[in-house]
C-alpha cells in the first residue's frame, strides 16, 4: 500500500514536472511568434492584433541616440503604436512602471513569463546607425497543457506488467522488486525518450526548446526514487505482512534521504547536462552529440594530447604506475618496519607517515617548485652528480615522472600503514613452523606473508585505483597538463572543459564517460575481491 | 489488523513503527513539495525602499566603498541601501543563478569580462535610456567602452588595472622607452653579472603577452564577429619576438611562476617586470622600484598595449527600482566618491579627475598606470574570449617555452577554438 502511495505521489510529481514544462514551452513559442510576426507587419499590426483580440497588449517601438551624441550607446524612445490608447505618451516617459517593462523590451529579444502565467515577448531588429526597431506582444496563459500519449501509455502499460507480475507470484519472490523497478524505469524512459534524444513532437522553434537542466534532473531523480521506492515498499511489506526488516528500512531512511538529496540530485543534474549545449547564451539540448564528439575524437586524431583514448590511456598508465610503486614501497618499508631487531621503529613509523599528514595541495606545490628547472632542488641534486638540468614539465615523460614521483610520495604511507596492519596480525608461529621445517625466507614469504596479505591488501589496492584514476590535484598542480595537455588525465581534462573553457555540456558528458569506467572498474573488482573470498 | 497483529515480533513495536511511516512519509511529501514550490513559484520582489549592492571588496577598498553608499544613504533617508560582500570565487555563481531567479541585487560590481555572458543571456539592464553625456564624460573614454557590449551600454566604470612596467631602480637608473633599449640594457646587466635577469612576465599567459601582440600589430579578433586574428603573421611575430629574448638573448628567467619573479625583483636579481597594480602589495619593505608605460616595439614603431580591464557598476535588469539604482551608481562612480576610494582604497579609478588632482599629480606611481590605460587594448567581453584562454595558452607555451614554431602553434590554436565552436 505504502509503495503505491509513494509511486503515485512520484508519478505525479514528475508528470506535473513534464507538463509545465511543455505548457511553458508552447506558450513562449506563441508569445514570441506574435512579436516577430508584429515586427514584420509594424504598427498596422498593431490595429490589426488589437481587432482580433488574441493578445492583451502589442505596441511597436522604434529607438535611437539622442541627435548628435558622442556615444552612439546612448538611447531615447520613440512609440509608433501601441494596442492601449495613451500607451505611447507614458512609455515616452518612461516612469510608469507598468510601461517601464514595454519599454524594457526596446532593448533587446527578450521573452519572460508573467507571474499569472502569461507572456511576454520581443522582437527587436537593427536598422543601422545605433536605431532599432522593436515590438512586443503579452499573451494571455495558454489554456491547457497537451497529454504526452505515447509515454503515458508505456507508462501505464509498465504498471499494468507491474501490477499482474505482483498478482501473480508468490508474495515472497526475490525477484519481483526488480522486475517492478525495470517495468517503472521503461514506462518513465518512455515519457523522457523525446526530450534526451532532442526530439519535439510539438512544432516549437528550437530557440524556444531552451533546456531546462533542473526539470530533467528532477525527472531523472523520479526516475531512479520510484523504482527505489517500489524496492523499499516491497521490502517494506513482506508480500501481504510487515517485513521483519522494517526497523533497519526506518533506521536507514534519513540516510537515504540525505543521500538522495546531496548525492543523486547532483549527480544526476549532472547527467542531464551532458545532453546540452550552451550557445549564444541559451542552454539547448543537442542529444548524444557530445558524447559522439568525444568517443569520435572529433577533428584530431586518436593519439593526440587532446584525443580522449590518449587522455584514457595516460590515466590508465598514470593509476597503474603510482599502484605498483604504492603498494611495493609500502609493502617493503611495513616488511622492514616489521623487523623485530630494529630499533626506533616508532620514530620511523611517524616519520613516513608524515606526507600523507601533509595536505596533498601542499605537497604537489612543493614538489613543482623543487621541479623547477632553474632553482629547484631536484636539478641541484642532478647536478651533484654530473646530471645537466633537466627541464622537467618540457617533455612528457619527464613531466609524467614528476608527477607519479610526487603522487607516489603522496601514497605509499597509505598501502605501508594497511600492509603493517595486516602483517602483525599473522601469527609468528606459522614463521616458526617454516623455518623449522627448513622453508628459505623467500618461501616464507611467499607462502606464507602473501596469501595472508591478501585480504588487506587487495581491497586497499582497489581502493588506492579508483582514489589515483581521479587524483586530480597532483596532475593539476605539479605538472598542469604540461607539455601540451600530454600529462592531463581525465579528470583534469573534464575541468579544463568545463571551468576553463566553459563548456559544461561536453565536460559533463566526459564526467559521465569517467563515471561509466568506474562502474565498469567496481564490476571487474567486485568479482575479483568475490573469488579473492571464496 | 489482528491477523497480522500476532506475527509481530514485540508489540512495542507497533507505536514507533507507525511513527517512523508517518515521518518518512512526511519528509518525502515535504521534500517533493520543496522541489515543486522551488520550482515553480514566483519570488516575491525587495521591498520599494531597498537598493542592495554586491560587490567582492575586501579591505580598505570595502570601506572606502562602503563610505561611498553611506555618503548616498544619508542623502536619500527613505532609502535603505545596504552593500553586501560576496566572496569573489562564488561571485560570478551567484549573480548567474541569483539574478534570473529575481534574488539577485539591485546594482553589482565585478570585472567586465563577464559583461557579454550576462546582457546576452538578458541579466543586465542596457543604461543607454539612464545615462547621459555628463555621466559618461567623467571617466576615460576607454574605460566605458570596455563597458559596451554589442552596440548598448552596460555599465558605468569604477576602476580601471592594466600591465605596465615595473623597474629596479638600482640596476636601471631611468626605464627604456622602446625594446631595443630594454633589450641593450638587460643584456649589459646580465654580461656584468650573470645572476641578474632582464625581465619577466608570465610567458605562457595570453593576458601578459598581450602587449607585444598588439605592439606588434595583432589581434586577437578580426572584427566583431567571433573571428579570429591570431593566425595573422603579426601574431606570430610577436611570438617569435618573445621567444628570441628568452633564448637568444637569454634576458628571460627560463621557468617563471609569478613566486620566482618577485623573489627575483625582490632581491634585485631581475630588472624589469610586467605587472599590473597588484604587483604593488609584493613590494612592501622593498625600496627604490618604479614604474613605467611598456616600451614602443622597436620592429613597428607602436607602443605595447596591454589589456584593459575595468571594473564596472551594473545594474540589474530585474531590480524593481532602475532610477534609484542608477542614482546610486551615477553617484558610487561621481568625482567625490572616486576621491575616497583612490586615497583611502588604493584603486585605480576610472575618473579623470582624479589624476589632475594636485596630491595626485606627483603620484609617480598612479600616473604611470593613468598613462597605460590610454595605450591600452579594452579586453574583450564577448563571452566567446572565455574559450580562448586555453588554447592560446597552449599556443605559447609550445611555440616560445617548448620551441615549437609560432605560425603553426598559433594555427593549431586556431583550430582548435573553431571546432569547439562548430
Amino acid at each position: 500500500m505504502l509503495a503505491t502511495v509513494v509511486a503515485v505521489a512520484l508519478g505525479t510529481f514528475v508528470f506535473h514536472r513534464y507538463a509545465a514544462e511543455r505548457g511553458d514551452a508552447i506558450g513562449r513559442a506563441r508569445a514570441e511568434q506574435a512579436a516577430r510576426w508584429l515586427l514584420t507587419h509594424g504598427p498596422a499590426g498593431v490595429d490589426d492584433l488589437r481587432r482580433s483580440g488574441t493578445v492583451r497588449l502589442a505596441g511597436v517601438a522604434f529607438d535611437a541616440p539622442p541627435p548628435g551624441s558622442r556615444y552612439p550607446y546612448l538611447r531615447r524612445p520613440i512609440w509608433l503604436a501601441h494596442t492601449e490608447p495613451g500607451k505611447v505618451e507614458a512609455a515616452l516617459s518612461r516612469d510608469d512602471p507598468a510601461e517601464k517593462a514595454a519599454a524594457d523590451a526596446l532593448v533587446q529579444d527578450e521573452l519572460v513569463r508573467l507571474p499569472d502565467g502569461g507572456y511576454r515577448a520581443a522582437a527587436g531588429e537593427r536598422l543601422g546607425g545605433g536605431e532599432r526597431r522593436a515590438a512586443f506582444v503579452e499573451l494571455a496563459p495558454p489554456p491547457r497543457v497537451e497529454v504526452p500519449w505515447p509515454g503515458l501509455a508505456m507508462a501505464m502499460l509498465a504498471a499494468l506488467v507491474f501490477w499482474w507480475d505482483l498478482a501473480r507470484r508468490e508474495p515472497a519472490s526475490r525477484s519481483r522488486p526488480v522486475v517492478g523497478a525495470l517495468t517503472v524505469s521503461v514506462g518513465v524512459l518512455g515519457l523522457l525518450a523525446p526530450r534526451l534524444l532532442a526530439v519535439d513532437r510539438l512544432e516549437v522553434p528550437a530557440s524556444v526548446g531552451s533546456a531546462d537542466v533542473t526539470g530533467t534532473a528532477m525527472l531523472l531523480a523520479g526516475v531512479v526514487l520510484a523504482p527505489l521506492a517500489l524496492v523499499a515498499g516491497a521490502g517494506w511489506r513482506h508480500g501481504s505482512r510487515p517485513s521483519p526488516h522494517r526497523v533497519a528500512y526506518a533506521y536507514i531512511g534519513p540516510a537515504l534521504l540525505g543521500l538522495g538529496v546531496l548525492v543523486l540530485v547532483p549527480f544526476l543534474y549532472g547527467v542531464a547536462l551532458a545532453f546540452t549545449r550552451a550557445s549564444h547564451g541559451e542552454v539547448v539540448w543537442v542529444g548524444l552529440s557530445n558524447f559522439v564528439d568525444i568517443l569520435s575524437s572529433a577533428g584530431r586524431s586518436l593519439t593526440e594530447p587532446l584525443s580522449f583514448y590518449f587522455t584514457l590511456v595516460v590515466t590508465l598508465l598514470w593509476t597503474l604506475a603510482n599502484v605498483v610503486l604504492h603498494t611495493g614501497i609500502g609493502l617493503g618499508l611495513a616488511l622492514i618496519l616489521k623487523e623485530p631487531t630494529l630499533r626506533f621503529k616508532g620514530v620511523y613509523r611517524v616519520l613516513l607517515i608524515i606526507p600523507w599528514a601533509v595536505p596533498s595541495y601542499i605537497t604537489a606545490l612543493v614538489w613543482k617548485g623543487m621541479f623547477n628547472q632553474q632553482y629547484g632542488l631536484v636539478n641541484h641534486l642532478l647536478a651533484g652528480v654530473g646530471v645537466a638540468p633537466v627541464a622537467w614539465f618540457s617533455e612528457f615523460w619527464t613531466a609524467f615522472t614528476a608527477n607519479v614521483v610526487t603522487n607516489t610520495w603522496l601514497g605509499f604511507p597509505f598501502m605501508m600503514v594497511v600492509s603493517l596492519g595486516a602483517l602483525q596480525s599473522i601469527p609468528s608461529d606459522l614463521y616458526e613452523a617454516a623455518s623449522v621445517d627448513g622453508a628459505s625466507k623467500w618461501q616464507q614469504f611467499r607462502h606464507i606473508t602473501m596469501p595472508l596479505l591478501r585480504p588487506a591488501l587487495v581491497p586497499a589496492i582497489i581502493l588506492g585505483s579508483v582514489w589515483t584514476f581521479n587524483m586530480f590535484n597532483i596532475i593539476y598542480l605539479v605538472s598542469g597538463g604540461q607539455p601540451n595537455h600530454s600529462t592531463d588525465i581525465l579528470i583534469t581534462q573534464a575541468y579544463r572543459f568545463a571551468f576553463e573553457q566553459d563548456r559544461y555540456g561536453y565536460a559533463a558528458a566526459y564526467s559521465v564517460l569517467i563515471f561509466f569506467i568506474l562502474v565498469i572498474w567496481s564490476f571487474f573488482t567486485q568479482r575479483f575481491t568475490r573469488s579473492e573470498e571464496a | 489488523m489482528n491477523r497480522v497483529g500476532h506475527r509481530r515480533p514485540a508489540a512495542s513495536f507497533e507505536p514507533w513503527s507507525s511513527v517512523v511511516v508517518r515521518g518518512l512519509l512526511a519528509c518525502l511529501l515535504l521534500l517533493a513539495s520543496v522541489a515543486l514550490c522551488a520550482c515553480n513559484a514566483p519570488t516575491a520582489a525587495a521591498p520599494d525602499d531597498e537598493i542592495v549592492l554586491w560587490h567582492a571588496y575586501r579591505g580598505e577598498e570595502r570601506a572606502a566603498l562602503e563610505a561611498g553608499v553611506a555618503a548616498w544613504g544619508a542623502r536619500h533617508p527613505q532609502v535603505r541601501v545596504r552593500a553586501l560582500a560576496v566572496p569573489y570565487d562564488a561571485f560570478v555563481d551567484k549573480v548567474s543563478l541569483a539574478v534570473p531567479k529575481g534574488n539577485g541585487p539591485d546594482v553589482f560590481i565585478f570585472g567586465h569580462d563577464r559583461l557579454g555572458d550576462w546582457a546576452q543571456r538578458g541579466l543586465l539592464e542596457p543604461l543607454g535610456f539612464l545615462a547621459d553625456e555628463s555621466v559618461l564624460d567623467r571617466h576615460p573614454r576607454e574605460t566605458v567602452e570596455a563597458l559596451v557590449y554589442g552596440d548598448e551600454l552596460y555599465g558605468l566604470p569604477l576602476a580601471f588595472k592594466c600591465l605596465a612596467l615595473y623597474y629596479d631602480k638600482a640596476l636601471v637608473p631611468a626605464p627604456p622607452v622602446t625594446t631595443d633599449e630594454l633589450e641593450q640594457v638587460a643584456r649589459a646587466l646580465r654580461s656584468r653579472n650573470p645572476s641578474v635577469w632582464g625581465i619577466a612576465w608570465e610567458l605562457e599567459s595570453l593576458y601578459f603577452h598581450a602587449p607585444w601582440l598588439y605592439g606588434f600589430g595583432g589581434a586577437v579578433y578580426r572584427d566583431d564577429a567571433d573571428t579570429l586574428a591570431l593566425d595573422a603573421p603579426e601574431a606570430a611575430r610577436s611570438l617569435a619576438f618573445v621567444r628570441a629574448w628568452r633564448d637568444d638573448a637569454r634576458i628571460i628567467p627560463p621557468e617563471v611562476t609569478s613566486a620566482l619573479t618577485t623573489a627575483l625583483f625582490r632581491r634585485h636579481e631581475l630588472a624589469f617586470v610586467v605587472s599590473g597594480p597588484w604587483f604593488r602589495a609584493e613590494l612592501s619593505g622593498h625600496d627604490g622600484w618604479g614604474v613605467a608605460p611598456l616600451p614602443v616595439v622597436s620592429a613597428t614603431g607602436q607602443p605595447a598595449r596591454p589589456f584593459l580591464g575595468v571594473e564596472g557598476l551594473f545594474l540589474n535588469r530585474r531590480s524593481p527600482q532602475k532610477r534609484l539604482a542608477f542614482d546610486l551608481m551615477v553617484a558610487l562612480t561621481g568625482d567625490e566618491a572616486a576621491r575616497t576610494r583612490f586615497t583611502s582604497g588604493g584603486q585605480l579609478v576610472a575618473n579623470q579627475a582624479i589624476y589632475e588632482d594636485a596630491g595626485v599629480r606627483a603620484d609617480a606611481f598612479a600616473q604611470a598606470f593613468r598613462a597605460q590605460a590610454a595605450r591600452t587594448v579594452p579586453l574583450s567581453n564577448r563571452p566567446h574570449m572565455r574559450r580562448i584562454w586555453t588554447p592560446v595558452k597552449d599556443a605559447l607555451s609550445a611555440a616560445i617555452v617548448h620551441g615549437a614554431e609560432p605560425a603553426g602553434a598559433l594555427r593549431k590554436a586556431v583550430e582548435e577554438i573553431a571546432r569547439v565552436d562548430r
